[in-house]
């Protein structure tokens, strides 16, 4: 259970960055992230100094309040190999935004440390097949499993396979959905100052969701998530959904998100 | 120049301002034409068949430039389209008859004529494209006016795509003013402004018929 | 034209609930999206040509004036006029200028944004000018007294039953019992209705996709043959082109050529594509007799010394709104002015300035499928943020959400802090939510709830959960 220490150089020092929406939402997923960095392998350390990446102050246009919320963590990966996030949009911003963020920033030590943490930032499903060639999973699971592509791991991040690849290893049927590289209407700020905009973007997703029928769906962020599962729930619909991390983990004792019944679900898991 | 408040001096400034301490990026200079827009000989011409049909063009092809009345009426007569005429001067050389078969006047087109004929410049087989210049041998209107379009084209003018092209109006250009219009077409005209439906003949021609001949064109040579 | 983008919200609450919107909209996407797709695959070099086209716009926005001053030298060599206007004001006054000094009394139109930018079409009307749109999609709207929807297809947002109730109602010299179900009958009834209108013209205003400085010639890209019959048959030729649309040479043309029919429409060339260089030469038998070509800043010097530069790629070829899901549920009459959808939400802050386009820029996920599908690989999510840095510098963003931005970074800025609130706020709202694992509402946050349950967190937070685990290396805290 606990980590062994610092051995060889085969084992890579990974800083996980649990990201604020697992955090404050479902910390089971984070938990979920840590079996699956260490089942392949990983040294783990999750920096105490790190509460969110700065994307909602970046992208709603304040660039003062994002340094302020980024500042604290931009130090706290310097001995870490690889930094690995479970959300393609938080990754995504710490890969490419942070530099610019810090572009014009009063202290040019906060520019060099965003650079050296941009250049090691990975989302989680492409860390793993990617950088360190998984090719197994510890979870088991049977049944349709519906993955949903975030803007950002699609875009920014090119994740698109990898989660793919890992589901099936679990033993998961993928299935893709329709409309699968069309927004959810997530968005951050935008679901809540966008509200009627949204609420069409997240009815299409849930329509497209329910069209195919899944045991489960999943998604590797969690605003996707919270979005399209409020949705389903909205349309009484039963559709269990998760984040991607929790079924590659084996680690499905907590309830889905949201108010997908556990019960209804034929989705089995070899590991709880 | 009747510009009451002429600008030109004030948005120039404006210009070398916005461009003043900037580093400058060189032009990439040409770039290869794609593959599908650099075949030769027969592929070329199957190409551009291909292409004018699938964007709704009829195509007709005859040995010679004097061939071209016969084929014109048999085909007018076959689509059962009035056999009235209205030639560009450089096609009105060749005998048209008496006006038995078919009447033709020579120049440009008018609302009442239903069927024009003109003579190509140039072709682009990528794209099944022709390219109409505006001159005295070959009024712009012919290609737009008429409910029927009859475009004549010798395979010898049918370049592999648009690079070929320009360069025969560059070609063009060294013994002649540069064409008040030059028009690259594309099959008949069309829109798809109701819902989003394509719907052939809009405002321009219904109908586009090109004759492809064997024969070099009677162009006046450029050099 | 009128700026009505401060009513974005309204306009919004309507048309989210527009079935015949929804119905129009769907039309559009389900023909244009799998038609970019198609083509584009057709072209394997598409990406190569992307590239190298994006490299010859950049150099000649760098070499701007140089390459403006060619083209005009061009023009004028060619028996053509150039007329420079900084702004809309000395735009409209030189077009209406040209209509008196030619006795202008009718004028036909092609499709032209940049007509639409000025308005031009009411200040002649005022003028006592009637301009007639041809573009069928123009045509329609101008009968409906609305502005585009869409920067190709302007009546994109109507069924064809709202446009055959237009027809009745204008077209009141027809039998009322004509066939006007179909597509096809609708296109036919316009042609006949404008057949005449062209030759009778005065003058006839074009836009321009493209201008090139090595020939002096404004280029347009069609498909319905109007624009083309409005420029041959009128006495006089006006180009109204903002100057950005400035390119080196032809085969610079025949790159962006290659980009813009396939990321419009899914075609590989459009069925019109037409230079125009000058008046009728000596010797022609057809084509005006004078040939303007009226250049607008506009707004756009100001763009190319700012930020907003790499939006002054834009080939207008529409791919962005055809792909934008925003778009999709709202339309482009949401936007409030002539561009819409993503190049909208930059373009129109850009010219028209940020105070009266507040929500342009905020109404975007920055899901990137517009950059995705833009030929010019415009950074459109980029630039729709540094409009909000802009306005938060500004303090145009209202203050509710900067206050809460403050307070947020203020707590977040402090881990340990905000671990600690947080930690007792989801625990809270875990239990309130028990069993149910959702809120239907909750305060503060109405707009999500509309539509949408809130789900429960875990409560307690990762950390706690973490520690607790025994899973942290031991000895070792980071900060």
């Amino acid at each position: 259970m606990s980590s062994s220490a610092r051995s060889s150089r085969q084992s890579p020092k990974v800083g996980l960055f649990v990201t604020c929406l697992i955090d404050a939402m479902r910390p089971s997923a984070g938990m979920a992230a840590l079996t699956l960095l260490e089942a392949a392998g990983c040294e783990v350390v999750v920096p105490e100094s790190q509460s969110c990446c700065g994307q909602p102050a970046w992208n709603s246009g304040d660039k003062k309040a994002a340094r302020a919320v980024a500042i604290p963590f931009l130090e706290s990966f310097d001995d870490c190999d690889y930094v690995v996030v479970p959300s393609g949009s938080c990754a995504g911003m710490l890969a490419h935004q942070l530099v610019e963020l810090f572009e014009d920033a009063p202290n040019p030590h906060h520019r060099q440390q965003a650079l050296a943490i941009a250049t090691k930032s990975h989302e989680l499903t492409s860390f793993l097949v990617d950088v360190l060639g998984v090719k197994s999973v510890p979870g088991q699971i049977q049944g349709r499993v519906a993955y949903h592509d975030s803007c950002s791991s699609l875009r920014e991040m090119q994740v698109k396979d990898q989660p793919r690849q890992l589901l099936k290893a679990a033993g998961a049927e993928v299935v893709d959905l329709d409309q699968a590289d069309t927004c959810c209407g997530f968005g951050g700020t935008f679901s809540v100052k966008y509200g009627d905009i949204s609420g069409v973007m997240v009815d299409s997703k849930a329509q497209d969701v329910e069209a195919q029928q899944p045991d489960l769906l999943v998604a590797g962020d969690m605003g996707c998530l919270m979005n399209i599962a409020g949705r389903l729930s909205r349309r009484q619909s039963n559709i269990a959904v998760r984040h991607v991390a929790e079924v590659l983990a084996g680690e499905m004792s907590a309830p889905p998100i949201g108010a997908g019944s556990i019960s209804s679900s034929p989705i089995t898991s070899g590991k709880e | 120049m009747n510009n009451p408040r002429n600008d030109r001096a004030k948005i120039f400034a404006r210009l070398k301002q916005a461009n003043a301490s900037r580093a400058k990026t060189p032009h990439p200079g040409a770039i290869a034409p794609p593959k599908r827009g650099s075949l030769r000989g027969k592929s070329r011409l199957d190409q551009f068949i291909q292409a004018a049909t699938a964007q709704y063009a009829t195509i007709a092809e005859v040995p010679r430039f004097a061939d071209i009345p016969a084929s014109v009426t048999g085909w007018l007569k076959g689509q059962n389209l009035p056999r009235d005429l209205v030639v560009a001067p450089i096609l009105s050389t060749y005998d048209w008859g008496d006006g038995n078969e078919i009447r033709t006047r020579i120049g440009a087109a008018t609302t009442s004529d239903m069927v024009g004929i003109s003579l190509a410049l140039s072709a682009a087989a990528e794209t099944g494209t022709v390219m109409m210049i505006a001159s005295e041998h070959t009024p712009t209107t012919l290609n737009f006016v008429p409910d029927v379009d009859i475009i004549v084209i010798s395979k010898k003018d049918v370049e592999a795509g648009l690079e070929g092209c320009w360069e025969k109006l560059r070609d063009w250009k060294k013994n002649n003013p540069m064409p008040r219009a030059v028009n690259f077409i594309t099959g008949p005209s069309r829109t798809a402004d109701v819902e989003a439906t394509m719907v052939l003949g809009a405002h321009g021609p219904r109908r586009l018929h090109l004759i492809l001949v064997d024969e070099k064109s009677p162009w006046p040579k450029s050099a | 034209m009128e700026v009505s983008s401060q009513k974005f919200n309204d306009h919004v609450h309507q048309a989210v609930d527009d079935a015949n919107l929804k119905g129009a909209m769907g039309k559009l996407t389900g023909a244009l999206r799998p038609n970019r797709a198609k083509a584009v695959a057709g072209l394997p070099e598409f990406d190569d040509y992307r590239d190298h086209g994006i490299a010859i716009k950049m150099h000649t926005l760098d070499h701007i004036d140089k390459y403006l001053e060619e083209f005009e030298t061009n023009v004028v060599a060619n028996g053509g006029h150039v007329h420079w206007c900084a702004d809309e004001d000395s735009a409209r006054e030189t077009i209406l200028g040209l209509c008196r000094q030619y006795d202008v009394k009718t004028v036909t139109k092609g499709k032209s944004m940049v007509t639409e930018e000025l308005g031009l079409n009411a200040f002649l009307d005022q003028h006592g000018i009637l301009p007639l749109e041809t573009d069928l999609g123009e045509y329609i709207i101008q009968l409906r007294g609305e502005s585009p929807s869409h920067i190709i297809a302007p009546a994109t947002h109507l069924q064809r039953h709202d446009i055959a109730q237009t027809f009745r109602n204008a077209h009141d010299h027809l039998d009322p019992n004509r066939p006007m179900d179909t597509a096809e009958s609708l296109t036919e009834e316009a042609r006949q209705e404008l057949r005449e209108k062209y030759g009778a013209a005065d003058a006839g205003i074009t836009g321009a996709n493209f201008m090139i400085a090595e020939t002096g010639s404004t280029i347009i890209v069609t498909n319905e043959g109007n624009g083309d019959l409005t420029q041959t048959l009128a006495k006089m030729h006006i180009v109204v082109a903002s100057m950005e649309k400035i390119l080196p040479t032809m085969d610079d043309a025949g790159v962006m050529l290659r980009l813009l029919a396939r990321s419009a429409t899914g075609q590989d060339m459009s069925v019109y594509t037409t230079l125009s260089s000058g008046p009728r030469c000596l010797g022609d038998l057809d084509g005006p007799d004078s040939f303007h070509v009226v250049i607008v800043d506009n707004g756009r010097s100001t763009m190319l010394a700012g930020s907003e530069r790499e939006m002054l790629r834009c080939l207008r070829c529409s791919a962005c709104l055809n792909h934008c899901p925003v778009y999709a549920s709202i339309g482009g009459h949401a936007y409030g002015w002539v561009y819409s959808g993503p190049m909208g939400k930059v373009l129109t802050p850009s010219l028209v300035g940020l105070e009266q386009t507040k929500d342009l820029p905020n109404a975007s996920t920055f899901c990137g499928k517009c950059q995705e599908v833009c030929p010019m690989r415009i950074p459109l999510p980029k630039l729709m943020r540094n409009l909000r840095v802009k306005q938060t510098e500004q303090k145009i963003t209202p203050l509710k959400q900067r206050l809460f931005l403050s307070l947020w970074s203020s707590l977040a800025s402090r881990p340990r802090l905000y671990r600690f609130v947080t930690g007792i706020m989801t625990k809270t709202l875990a239990r309130m939510a028990g069993q149910k694992r959702v809120f239907t509402w909750l305060p503060l946050l109405s707009h999500w709830v509309q539509s949408r349950d809130v789900i429960a967190p875990e409560g307690g937070g990762f950390f706690a959960r973490y520690h607790a685990s025994n899973r942290a290396p031991k000895g070792e805290v980071h900060e």
